[in-house]
């Protein structure tokens, strides 16, 4: 019996449905498997020291700030490791809406540096790969047009166009089909997210079955207790 | 909602199908057997007449069974979906007996059609839910079961951003109750709406 639970990543493109399978997955498990999961994002501000860099860096990204926000989200990532995602594993999963994988995109995107070179910086600050990498994978029309639907205002003008939704999409695919080379990512699974939601949940819900992420339905009703 | 029918609004939904014993054995078993009992018992017998509230319910079973019929969680689905009509429709039917659910003051204001058919629902994706999970719990091998699961979490994925408005509209005390019981939901808390993309904190 698994009494480790999961740590697992959920990773797309703006609009991809990131956000909705994470909501659906929390529902999942704190429905039928009566254990409510800890949500994290990509960055989380638990490196208080680091938070104005990481602000700076994310949105008024130059040469000048492009290591001090490298070395920030790395230490804010530690923290997050340290602090939430491997304290809380015993008692619950761990579902964090972005983490490496995008990183890897906005160094590329914004920076020009390679997947493998921001990779090995953020390495050498994280001991801890999640189970499982989910990306959901559309095309950037398709995820633009979801994106910009949705109320609120979270669509940025230097990011959320197409060229650069574009160079993005092409960094994942990068390091998507070279996992071997990026094992802080964990096992990485590509959904297919042109589909209903709940296709896309129902896929994912399927690949933690099979990699047995989640407890075995049958042995709860026989044992009562799964969750130590 | 003046002048609405009261044979309609609390209409007697259709009874499970005979001999459909493991339907029910479900409901009892997630603790909703009096959900079909009462509507049962005192719902309002009509002829040739589906009110807008059965229709809500029938489409909310719908979306979540789509073409599946004739399984115990199907039946069931159906028939907890059906009493949301009922159970809608009463409270309806009383609610200008009520108070409002925050002030407490008497004699809400009216009310608009529209938003008793999201209240059904909503209860009835709520319920549907309940049923789903206890019948995944004896088995979760059936794959139409965990796809009528996965559209039953998403429908209420969906619905949550509607709630609160949904909920001022209602604005009776005890349809406020059920409504807000039965959903799952975070209550007001809707900063989510937005999105992540930008880097905006959820
Ligand atoms: N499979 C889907 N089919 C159609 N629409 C979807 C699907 N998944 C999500 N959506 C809708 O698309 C919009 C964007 O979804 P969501 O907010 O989950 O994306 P996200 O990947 O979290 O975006 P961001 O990166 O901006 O946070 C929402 O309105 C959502 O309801
Ligand atoms: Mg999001």
């Amino acid at each position: 019996m698994n009494h480790r639970h999961p740590f697992i990543v959920i990773e797309g493109l703006d609009g991809t449905g990131k956000t909705t399978l994470r909501k659906g997955l929390f529902r999942l498990w704190e429905g039928l498997y009566g254990v409510t999961p800890l949500c994290v994002l990509t960055t989380n501000f638990l490196a208080a020291d680091q938070a104005a860099a990481i602000v700076t860096g994310k949105y008024q990204p130059n040469a000048g700030n492009r290591d001090a926000y490298l070395s920030a989200i790395a230490a804010d990532k530690r923290a997050t490791l340290d602090r939430l995602v491997l304290p809380q594993r015993p008692a619950r999963p761990v579902i964090a809406d972005r983490w490496l994988l995008s990183e890897l995109a906005f160094f590329a995107v914004k920076h020009g540096m390679r997947a493998s070179e921001t990779y090995e910086t953020l390495a050498a600050h994280l001991t801890v790969a999640p189970d499982l990498t989910l990306v959901l994978d559309l095309e950037t029309d398709a995820s633009m047009s979801r994106a910009q639907a949705r109320q609120g205002d979270a669509v940025r003008a230097d990011w959320d166009v197409h060229d650069v939704q574009s160079r993005v999409r092409e960094t994942y695919e990068a390091v998507v089909t070279k996992p071997d080379e990026f094992p802080l990512l964990g096992n990485v699974v590509r959904l297919d997210a042109r589909r209903l939601r709940s296709e896309v949940l129902l896929a994912a819900w399927d690949v933690l079955r099979e990699r047995q992420l989640v407890p075995s339905l049958a042995a709860h009703a026989e044992g009562g207790e799964t969750h130590g | 909602m003046p002048g609405a029918d009261v044979s309609v609004l609390a209409q007697c939904p259709s009874p499970l199908p005979a001999g459909d014993e493991s339907a029910r054995a479900l409901l009892e078993d997630v603790g909703l057997g009096f959900w079909l009992e009462l509507p049962q018992r005192h719902g309002a017998e009509t002829r040739n007449q589906r009110g807008a509230l059965h229709r809500a319910a029938d489409t909310a079973a719908q979306n979540i069974l789509v073409e599946q019929s004739g399984t115990a969680w199907s039946d069931a689905v159906t028939a907890a979906s059906a009493a949301a009509a009922w159970w809608v429709g009463f409270f309806a039917v009383i609610r200008h007996r009520g108070v409002h659910h925050t002030t407490l003051e008497p004699h809400p204001g009216p009310l608009h059609e529209q938003a008793l058919g999201t209240a059904v629902s909503v209860v009835a994706h709520g319920m549907a839910t309940r049923v789903l999970e206890a019948a995944l719990r004896n088995s979760d091998d059936d794959p139409a079961l965990r796809a009528a699961y996965c559209r039953a979490i998403e429908a209420g994925v969906c619905v949550e951003p509607e709630l609160p408005r949904l909920v001022d509209e209602l604005a009776e005390l005890r349809l406020v109750d059920l409504v807000s019981t039965t959903a799952r939901w975070r209550g007001r808390f809707t900063k989510y709406a937005g999105g992540t993309g930008a880097g905006q904190v959820e």
